[in-house]
């Protein structure tokens, strides 16, 4: 009975480990394209409770460039199994290219949306765009099946 | 023994469900705060960038403008009085966005309660944008803005003034002294929703506080941020 009950225990620890594995999100990418910018969201793979991170990369598009003195932003819709924290600052690689990072944990694989708000200027102009943002799963090229162009 | 079995057995359980468990912190997920704007001009560069800061302390340049009804107002009509000058463009997005969900929204109307005057000028030149007077006859309503908005077609008062974007303010205090120069507040996004440091400072709310209670002010000059003036150029 005994060795009965510690075999419970084993086979209880071996299943529990099993089930612990972290759940993985993603990955997951967004584009919006509003006016005078475009904006690509990538959030890499990563793992539920883990440390994760999406990046947000602004292009302003036709005469404007990207407004240096705004304070480009994702501001995340309310979830509660999601953690934002803080964004890396905002990388200006030439006038028309911004990107930033935020960094985040995740309960659960929970749905990552917000609204991205940038400002992008012209000679005589600027503008400030909002562009609502959804992280969808990004899904891998179908392979073909080798069924399928097997000849009937 | 068998006490033994059953203990280890749940004492594994129970690491198992430890494990499955990740212990986060509870409650809404924080807006992330942007990082500080950078310092590098943006927009079409301004002509005078750092002047505004040098009239604090100084008397302020006194003139005479005609608001949207063509009727003249001057600055030296308010003398006794505290008097904040905003640079305005109603066409301007950061403008928008200070009268919409921003640090101006009522501000005129709150001060004015505590018999502090409030002046609009429009320092953008003839065809810029939010020059046309319609425009603004337009925003004074939307924002429900009773203050007199001044056209300075020319942008002499602006130049003087340092005015290098919209929205500015200067706060005047009774002696006609030029006590506060700068920003509406520390969130260049103009809505209040990424204050530099966490906390939303509305510079000129605190320039008032302190002239009421007889205080210095504490921060005297800020960088404005929003548009540049449309200046003719």
């Amino acid at each position: 009975m005994t060795r009965g009950l510690l075999w419970l225990g084993v086979a209880a620890l071996a299943g529990c480990q099993t089930t612990a594995a972290p759940e993985t999100i993603g990955p997951r990418s967004a584009q919006a394209k509003k006016n005078f910018v475009v904006l690509d969201a990538q959030a890499p793979a990563c793992s539920v409770g883990q440390d994760c991170a999406v990046t947000f990369a602004v292009v302003a598009t036709g005469d404007t460039h990207v407004n240096k003195e705004y304070p480009h932003r994702f501001t995340p819709a309310k979830h509660p199994a999601v953690t934002f924290q803080d964004p890396a600052p905002v990388t200006h690689t030439d006038e028309q290219h911004a990107s930033w990072t935020v960094p985040y944990r995740a309960k659960t694989a929970a749905p990552l949306t917000g609204e991205v708000a940038v400002s992008v200027c012209n000679e005589s102009s600027c503008f400030i765009e909002k562009l609502p943002v959804a992280l969808a799963d990004k899904t891998a090229p179908s392979e073909p099946r080798p069924e399928d162009s097997a000849p009937q | 023994m068998k006490k033994l079995g059953w203990l280890l057995g749940l004492t594994l359980l129970s690491a198992c469900s430890e494990t499955k468990e990740h212990k986060e912190p509870t409650g809404d997920a924080p807006a992330p705060s942007a990082a500080a704007p950078e310092a590098a001009p943006d927009d079409k560069a301004p002509p005078s960038r750092a002047k505004a800061a040098t009239l604090v302390g100084k008397k302020a340049p006194d003139f005479t403008l005609a608001d949207l009804d063509g009727k003249d107002v001057s600055l030296s009509q308010f003398a006794g009085k505290t008097v904040v000058l905003e640079w305005f463009n109603p066409e301007c997005p950061f403008v928008k966005a200070s009268h919409g969900p921003g640090s101006l929204k009522d501000a005129a109307a709150r001060h004015a309660q505590d018999g502090v005057v409030w002046l609009a000028i429009n320092s953008g030149a003839a065809g810029k944008q939010g020059h046309d007077p319609a425009v603004n006859r337009d925003a004074k309503t939307k924002w429900k803005l009773a203050h007199p908005v001044l056209r300075d077609v020319d942008g002499a008062v602006g130049r003087t003034y340092g005015a290098t974007n919209t929205p500015q303010m200067v706060v005047i205090d009774p002696n006609g002294t030029v006590v506060y120069a700068g920003a509406i507040d520390n969130s260049p996004d103009g809505e209040g929703q990424t204050p530099e440091g966490g906390t939303l400072v509305n510079y000129v709310d605190e320039a008032l506080k302190a002239l009421a209670a007889g205080q210095p002010v504490k921060v005297p000059t800020s960088k404005a941020y929003g548009c540049s003036v449309k200046y003719a150029s």
